[in-house]
């Protein structure tokens, strides 16, 4: 196990935004109710409070099932402002324990308590002065967990949620995670629990104890990762910036100065591939949208976007570059180079699951279908049309010119 | 708001004369004594020698009429479990606690199990069929194995409406998870002090000589009272029973819990001062 004199506690709210909900609203509390999100004309269950779990109702339901399932159901929409205060406040109390804190907005907060021993007493302790902060100051009550990495403790909260407090000890982390239920390890979506399944695999000391070949021809070319993340094996650090401030930028030369719609088009589409995959790769979204160009007398424009929901496929991303693209151009001049930023950075939001059942299911099922295929064969082995297309015309069109901004 | 009960793990320790009892009190004095303090007690000589009904019947009357009890398992059914006996042994220990729970003075039967007793397919079936021998018993689990720390021994503990123990332990390499998950109507917490020179190695004395600062008796109130939401009671019972530590820390726990608004301890109710010092 890595990192055994690190101290990580993470915070964990489940259901944040229904947690959010009755904070502001008490008569909520003990009711079977729903934070539903009415998008591209059908409305999905985003989050819930615990009594409607109870009845049936999952994340990602579409409300109509909900509403069948709880009769006079209580449906409230999101309330974006009120997430932010939250965790402002959340924050607050986390600053006052914690040099380093990691805040994903949806109810994970991980605090690096190592080394502060000596001013807040053990870990536990302290974790467990910060769980009444919450609970007298904001009327929140999360799983806790104090371990070495972020990776135990993220299971481990999963194991007591929805609330409770768990310090996994230095040393007893293989039996700790030994027995625990596959699906409670990050990473592990529905497709490879099929797979795991299929092979036998239900408990994470069963995936970690498979070697590198079987991990290999078990799960592809991430079964290794895998399979460390099975024995526990995490050095991610805490880190202090927000998500939101996180982003992924990607950056073309065309090899010669163009007008070409057709290979600026192409250009964008290939970078919301190659920007597209990593951001997914990471279970985040991205709710905005940034264009650089530069022109061939090296003069400078930009533009973004803002999206009103999160951009995850590459279709998405492309025709948000493109929108960015046609407004920001506009002198006729032949173009040098582009930079895509795909930034304000969120998590899905989401389990694997519900990621199939959302309104737009096809393109993003198909989008999985297409990163399957580049993570397993490479990321140049499957392109669109219209980047293949533009590349006919400027051979530059390829992964290998592509950079990181 | 739940009931919050301090106790300790035993009474009956001749090295807390002086400190908890005057000294010359006669050992058959003991538990009355220790009624004047504190609302329940955690019976451990249940663990060492099988429990009689008449013995646990005669403390009913020595401990007064408040005292409530836990008492921890026969080693017989935890640590040295005969496949071809136990049945008749926890026959014998559910009727010597017949008198307890019959008086509604039986806070739960603890079953603490050893580092040997690992996740196995055998020890789950052993766990669930002698559970399910105490059917109407309030009961609470101890694990000292990390394997046992995961959801489907929640759920099961959840389904059978048996405490899984919440444990204070020193911070040390191996040893099982501090968890505070309520899986029943009332939660157990044990204190066993975080000596964690003398843990390993040592005899059960060494290993529980501790005494609790402040500080960290106020951690644990922070605990208790996120605890106290989700059950109607709370034991607490400190083991660090080395010189009278366990009672010292569990009468400095009531007191911080006064301080910070605990509801309970109108049963059993120490008195104010009734530490010898």
């Amino acid at each position: 196990m890595g990192n055994i004199s690190r101290a990580v506690c993470h915070l964990n709210i489940i259901g944040f935004r229904a947690a959010v909900a009755a904070q502001r609203d008490t008569s909520l509390r003990g009711q079977p109710f729903v934070i539903a999100g009415a998008t591209g004309g059908r409305a999905l269950v985003l989050d819930l409070s615990p009594e409607a779990m109870k009845e049936g109702i999952s994340p990602g339901m579409a409300l109509g099932v909900a509403e069948r399932r709880v009769r006079d159901l209580t449906v409230l929409a999101p309330d974006p402002p009120a997430y932010l205060t939250m965790n402002r406040e959340l924050e607050k109390i986390a600053a006052l324990y914690a040099p380093v804190y990691e805040n994903d907005q949806f109810g994970n907060l991980y605090l690096d308590l190592t080394g502060t021993a000596g001013l807040f007493g053990p870990a536990a302790d302290c974790a467990s002065r910060i769980l009444r902060e919450m609970l007298e100051q904001v009327s929140i009550r999360p799983a806790a967990a104090v371990a070495g990495n972020k990776l135990i403790c993220k299971i481990a909260t999963r194991t007591i949620r929805p609330t409770g407090l768990i310090q996994v000890q230095a040393g007893a982390e293989a039996d700790f995670l030994v027995h625990q239920d596959l699906r409670l390890l990050p990473g592990m979506g529905p497709g490879l629990l099929r797979t795991a399944a299929v092979t036998g695999l239900r408990e994470i000391g069963e995936l970690a104890a498979l070697s590198d070949g079987e991990a290999v021809s078990l799960f592809g070319k991430h079964g290794r990762h895998l399979r460390d993340t099975a024995r526990g094996i995490d050095d991610s650090p805490v880190e202090t910036v927000s998500l939101g401030e996180k982003r992924i930028e990607k950056h073309l030369d065309f090899a010669e100065d163009t007008l070409d719609f057709d290979v600026i088009r192409g250009g964008l589409m290939l970078l919301a591939e190659t920007g597209g995959i990593e951001m997914r790769g990471q279970k985040w979204g991205t709710a905005a949208v940034l264009l650089h160009i530069v022109y061939a007398d090296g003069v400078r424009a930009e533009g973004q976007e803002k999206q009103r929901r999160l951009c995850i496929t590459d279709r998405d991303i492309a025709a948000a570059a493109e929108r960015v693209y046609l407004k920001a151009v506009v002198r006729r001049l032949r173009i040098r180079s582009i930079t895509l930023t795909l930034g304000d950075l969120r998590p899905l939001g989401w389990s694997p699951d519900l990621f199939e059942i959302a309104e737009d299911t096809k393109q993003r099922k198909l989008q999985e279908a297409a990163d399957k295929v580049r993570n397993k064969y490479g990321p140049g082995m499957l392109t669109t049309a219209a980047v293949y297309a533009a590349s006919r015309k400027e051979p530059v069109l390829s992964l290998p010119s592509v950079s990181n901004a | 708001m739940a009931k919050i009960m301090v106790g300790t793990c035993g009474f009956y320790y001749t090295d807390w004369l002086g400190s908890v009892y005057p000294e010359g009190t006669a050992k058959k004095d003991y538990l009355s004594l220790y009624a004047e303090r504190f609302s329940t007690v955690e019976l451990d000589y249940t663990y060492y020698s099988m429990p009689k009904a008449e013995n646990l019947a005669k403390m009913l009357v020595d401990g007064g009429p408040n005292l409530t009890f836990s008492a921890k398992a026969h080693q017989s059914l935890t640590h040295k479990i005969d496949p071809g006996h136990w049945k008749g042994e926890a026959e014998t220990y559910r009727g010597a606690i017949d008198p307890l729970l019959k008086a509604g003075r039986l806070e739960a039967v603890l079953f603490q199990f050893p580092y040997s007793f690992h996740y196995t397919a055998d020890n789950r079936r052993y766990l669930g069929d002698v559970l399910s021998c105490f059917q109407g018993v309030p009961l609470a689990v101890e694990f000292r194995v990390a394997e046992w720390y995961h959801a489907k021994v929640i759920e099961g503990m959840r389904k059978q409406g048996a405490a899984l123990v919440s444990l204070d332990m020193p911070d040390l390499a191996k040893l099982p998870p501090a968890m505070d998950v309520v899986t029943a109507p009332f939660a157990y917490i044990r204190l066993h002090g975080r000596n964690a020179g003398a843990w390993w190695g040592s005899d059960e004395v060494a290993r529980y000589d501790y005494l609790y600062n402040d500080r960290e008796l106020e951690a644990w109130v922070d605990r208790i009272k996120r605890i106290e939401v989700q059950a109607d009671k709370i034991l607490v019972y400190f083991n660090n029973h080395a010189r009278g530590q366990a009672a010292k820390n569990g009468q400095s726990l009531i007191e911080i819990l006064k301080r910070a608004g605990g509801k309970d301890m109108e049963h059993g109710e120490h008195k104010p001062g009734g530490m010898p010092s």
